[in-house]
């Protein structure tokens, strides 16, 4: 897990977003922390689940389950609590939109191309696979003299 | 336990075992160097037993890498084995409703 977050500031967090979802299941809660912190943090399951545990723990937070599924909301002391520690949240954002972006990589440059390609699930016949496989090779050789020249 | 919970278990557990991974990795390289070690001061008229320092020095390394790797957790583990715990015992957390 990144170390975006000072200590205590994750359950803070937490706190904030069940504040502005409501009673959420976990991967709901994840998601409205990834939406206002952005995608320079990516935030997992064994990350905010202890958390959520913690501040089951505390009494801060309430777990029911329904429909399978655990859904967690405030108690009373986890909203005053909310309420005390309100901004968290945007002050973790905000640092996490001030720090640079990791650069990006070739293969993440490739990725992107690949995923923009349109009609990636298109058949193609002999003559075009191997008129595409030509300009690949072409982009290849371009791509590794351009590495190569930087390294 | 629903699928956020399993899914925070397996990352633990995937944790867990990369740890002890690099950990057995780390054992590898320590035994395969220090034996060279011990085969190059044989071969070469077995004087005086200079390999032991290696061994020593860096066996306090490594031990100290088996802590890291078996004993010693990050709070989330405490906390997600505490849970594993009560699920086993069939209680629930505190707050908790069903």
């Amino acid at each position: 897990m990144s170390r975006l977050f000072r200590r205590g500031e994750l359950k803070a967090a937490l706190l904030d977003a069940l504040d502005v979802a409501g009673p959420s299941n976990g991967y709901t809660i994840m998601q409205t922390l990834a939406e206002q912190i952005g995608e320079s943090w990516q935030p997992s399951p064994g990350a905010v689940y202890p958390a959520l545990l913690a501040l089951e723990d505390t009494g801060l937070v309430r777990a029911t389950d329904r429909n399978g599924s655990r859904v967690y909301e405030l108690t009373a002391a986890g909203r005053q609590a909310a309420a005390n520690l309100h901004g968290t949240l945007a002050a973790v954002a905000t640092r996490a939109r001030a720090a640079p972006p990791a650069p990006p990589t070739l293969g993440s440059v490739l990725d992107d191309f690949v995923a923009g390609v349109a009609g990636r699930n298109r058949a193609v016949d002999d003559e075009s696979r191997q008129a595409i496989a030509a300009i690949l090779d072409g982009a290849r050789n371009n791509i590794e003299r351009l590495i190569g020249k930087e390294t | 336990m629903d699928d956020f919970a399993r899914a925070a278990f397996r990352e633990a557990e995937a944790k867990q075992i990369l740890r002890r991974r690099v950990f057995l990795l780390h054992l590898s390289v320590y035994l395969t160097t220090n034996l060279s070690l011990v085969v190059i001061w044989a071969l070469t008229g077995a004087g005086y037993p200079w390999f032991v320092f290696p061994i020593l020095g860096w066996g306090i390394g490594l031990v100290a890498h088996a802590v890291v790797a078996y004993l010693l957790s990050d709070p989330e583990e405490i906390v997600l084995r505490r849970e594993q715990q009560r699920l086993a015992a069939g209680q629930d957390p505190p707050g908790h409703q069903a």
